[in-house]
């Protein structure tokens, strides 16, 4: 017999406990809690770290003390060609089952954060995923860190077959409050949900109805699909994109539980044309909104006019309200954040089909 | 537990780059360590080393399980991947694994490698393809599947028999006007997908810059439906289902569009039929407009005269006319009423409270509903 057998047969002597301890070890992780996130989609950081997950599947937003304040200095670049393609390989799947929902820079670090589903049917898996300047992907661990929610406020009754869910559309934390943009799947309105961070109990009249006023006069209870805070004068606004495409701006303090809000038409984006993202940015003592949409390219819109601008009432040739400027360079751009002062980070789409994180100077 | 797997040996060379996996590296000659998949209930497959000594086995249980020397030392993907899996090694008694962090996917090809004393071994493994589902998918209902509705029409449910993939729907469903062709984008395209939580329903909105009256979109290209002329709604029986397998067959609804509707739904004009006591038989209420099928299914509920929840089954006819209600229990002879939610809508996004787009400069408007409309009604004592 060699050592080699003579010490295998050693440990099968012995072996019985440890692997019977092994064993009932893994039994025991492998029982299911609930899962921290049942799906993420719209992603936003707060201070510190703070990193706020929708999860419209769930019905709640959860924040996860990512921990990721490490300062970088001026956030280096980050490109990743094909990324679709390095996340399904580092999920065990083909490309077409991965869906990345959202992008966000933590601004503490300089780091990108994605949301991602794997799997495109309803027991899809959430993933989130960070990636930095050397293009390497790593798991955002839920479980070590330090993670609270709060439900979001679902008038469908529990019991029987619900089927009413809540689409989250975006996400943004300011002065220090969650707001949550949102979409049900059955009744046609808006809920905006501003929520305090930490969070307390949701209440129920926490959401606030939106509605838009077109020509200051007919009124529509409006959807937000998306929407940036922006400081104009002393006042922290929002300023948000409806479903039916008009820019308006909310002030924050009118987004109180309860209230019903009407936004201010600053600009129309023009027909066929639906907003996917958008941020505020600063260049030559200038601000710019930089909106990506899913039929007329990247808007590079001056800010300059907002406070100013008042309902739109009357009708004018293009888009109305603030003049845009249309970034030509710029193409099937689906998410947009911004990576420092002077930079952008886009998830584009290239002329092959893959999905491409890149970062840009901003225009 | 193990199946018939294929086994191939590359010598290279292993550059020690941790203290750790130099510690790894010297090797007994005459006792090398197995590398070998094994089936796993849970993820499909996980890899396993065998014959590893007790001193690599303790180096290795030092490490946290996403430790990049783990990878270093046994490297993990799918055929051909530029990545290793994500997942988790440890050493459960005297062997170390490598469990993937996701299930492996049938049909799908995975290599194991493992380095070790300048040696790599590969490990090939592929998951059976799953079994295919005996019976394709099938739209189930279209609601409002209506040979008429109104020209400001806002939603239209589909019903699956089971759950469907996602990231298919805007190019799988089609509006096409009977004389002119297709209509260009006439949905509200949203990239979260309006599905309820089973993905086995799907909400469409018809593109609500569209319908309102002031937004360029309307003024510039007019309302999507338009009276008097006719349309085709149609499902691509090529839309996967969740298990990737196209539809049973595809789906057509033709319908004609009517002058639009602006009017708010009022209960006060439906007809209720009380049910008789003493039996489970349906209480029924008649609108006068089909009304929502979503919403008229879970708002409007039944209690009792003091405000107490009757539980029961509501159904709204393919109609949308008719709302039925079957309680669990036998009516009693007590006083019930239906309560109605002021968010119920009709088709056209006209709720019980307030009309789809109000314009605020008419000064005589109807206030706006925002308590439940109750129906009061006593079961029949015959």
């Amino acid at each position: 017999m060699s050592q080699g057998m003579m010490r295998s047969a050693a440990i099968l002597a012995t072996g019985f406990v440890i692997l019977g301890f092994g064993a009932s070890a893994r039994a025991a992780d492998d029982k299911k809690a609930k899962p921290a996130l049942e799906s993420a989609s719209a992603l936003a950081f707060g201070p510190n770290g703070v990193l706020f997950v929708g999860d419209t599947k769930a019905g709640m937003v959860v924040a996860i003390e990512t921990g990721d304040t490490r300062a970088a200095g001026e956030a280096a670049p980050i490109n990743v060609a094909n990324i679709n393609g390095a996340v399904a390989d580092m999920l065990g799947t083909k490309p077409q089952n991965i869906s990345i929902n959202d992008v966000v820079v933590n601004p503490a670090s300089g780091r990108a954060y994605l949301s991602v589903a794997r799997g495109q049917g309803p027991d899809a898996v959430p993933v989130l995923l960070s990636v930095g300047s050397d293009g390497k992907l790593a798991e955002v661990s839920i479980d070590a860190a330090k993670v609270t929610k709060t439900a979001l406020p679902n008038p469908a009754k529990a019991g029987g077959r619900v089927q009413r869910t809540d689409v989250i559309t975006d996400i943004a934390f300011v002065d220090g409050k969650v707001l949550v943009a949102g979409l049900s799947n059955e009744e046609f309105a808006s809920r905006l949900v501003a929520l305090k961070y930490p969070f307390e109990d949701a209440s129920e009249g926490a959401g606030i109805e939106i509605f838009h006023g077109a020509h200051g006069r007919v009124e529509t209870n409006s959807p937000v699909r998306t929407f940036v805070p922006y400081a104009l004068k002393d006042q922290t606004y929002i300023l948000a994109a409806y479903t039916c495409t008009p820019l308006v701006k909310i002030p924050v303090a009118e987004l109180q539980p309860g209230a019903k809000v009407k936004g201010t038409t600053i600009a129309e984006l023009g027909n066929r044309n639906k907003p996917l993202d958008m941020i505020v940015y600063t260049k030559d003592g200038k601000d710019f909104l930089l909106l990506a949409n899913s039929n007329r390219g990247v808007m590079k819109i001056p800010t300059e006019g907002a406070a100013t601008a008042a309902s739109i009432n009357k009708r004018v040739a293009d888009t109305e309200g603030l003049k845009y400027e249309t970034i030509a360079a710029l193409k099937d751009v689906l998410q947009l954040d911004k990576l420092s002062a002077t930079h952008a980070l886009i998830l584009a789409r290239s002329a092959e089909g893959s999905l491409d994180l890149k970062t840009i100077d901003l225009p | 537990m193990s199946g018939p797997i294929p086994r191939r040996t590359i010598a290279v060379w292993a550059v020690g780059l941790f203290t750790a996996t130099a510690a790894l590296s010297a090797v007994a000659a005459d006792d090398p360590p197995r590398l070998r998949w094994e089936k796993d209930s849970e993820r499909g497959a996980r890899v396993v080393v065998e014959g590893l000594d007790r001193a690599r086995l303790d180096t290795l249980e030092t490490l946290a399980a996403d430790s990049p020397i783990w990878v270093s030392f046994l490297d993990v993907r799918l055929a051909g991947a530029s990545r290793p899996l994500l997942g988790e090694g440890r050493v459960v008694g005297d062997r170390a694994e490598f469990r993937p962090k996701f299930p492996l996917e049938p049909g799908s090809s995975y290599t194991a490698t493992m380095k070790l004393a300048g040696k790599a071994t590969t490990a090939a493994f592929t998951l059976a393809d799953s079994k295919p589902t005996a019976r394709a998918t099938r739209v189930l209902r279209v609601a409002p599947a209506l040979d008429v509705v109104p020209e400001n029409l806002l939603k239209i449910y589909v019903t699956f028999s089971a759950p469907m993939r996602r990231g298919e729907v805007y190019r799988r469903v089609r509006l096409v006007d009977v004389e002119s062709g297709p209509v260009d984008l006439p949905f509200l395209e949203l990239g979260e997908e309006l599905w309820d939580k089973t993905q086995t329903r799907i909400t469409l909105l018809f593109d609500p810059g569209r319908i309102k009256h002031g937004l360029r979109p309307r003024e510039e290209e007019g309302p999507i439906l338009r009276a008097d002329r006719s349309y085709r709604f149609e499902i691509d029986a090529a839309w996967p289902d969740a298990a990737g397998k196209p539809l049973a067959e595809g789906f057509r609804w033709t319908f004609r569009a009517a002058s639009a509707d602006a009017v708010c739904p009022d209960p006060k004009t439906w007809k209720l039929e009380p049910p008789p006591s003493g039996g489970r038989r349906a209480l029924t209420l008649r609108f006068e407009e089909p009304l929502d099928d979503a919403l008229a299914s879970r708002l409007i509920t039944v209690e009792t005269a003091e405000g107490e929840a009757v539980e029961g089954r509501a159904e709204v006819d393919r109609t949308g006319r008719v709302w039925s209600f079957r309680p669990k229990s036998p009516w009693t002879t007590e006083p019930h009423r239906v309560a109605v939610d002021p968010r119920l809508e009709d088709l056209a996004g006209n709720s019980v409270a307030k009309p789809f787009e109000v314009d605020v400069f008419v000064v005589d408007r109807p206030e706006v509903v925002v308590e439940p409309v109750y129906l009061p009604f006593t079961p029949r004592g015959d």
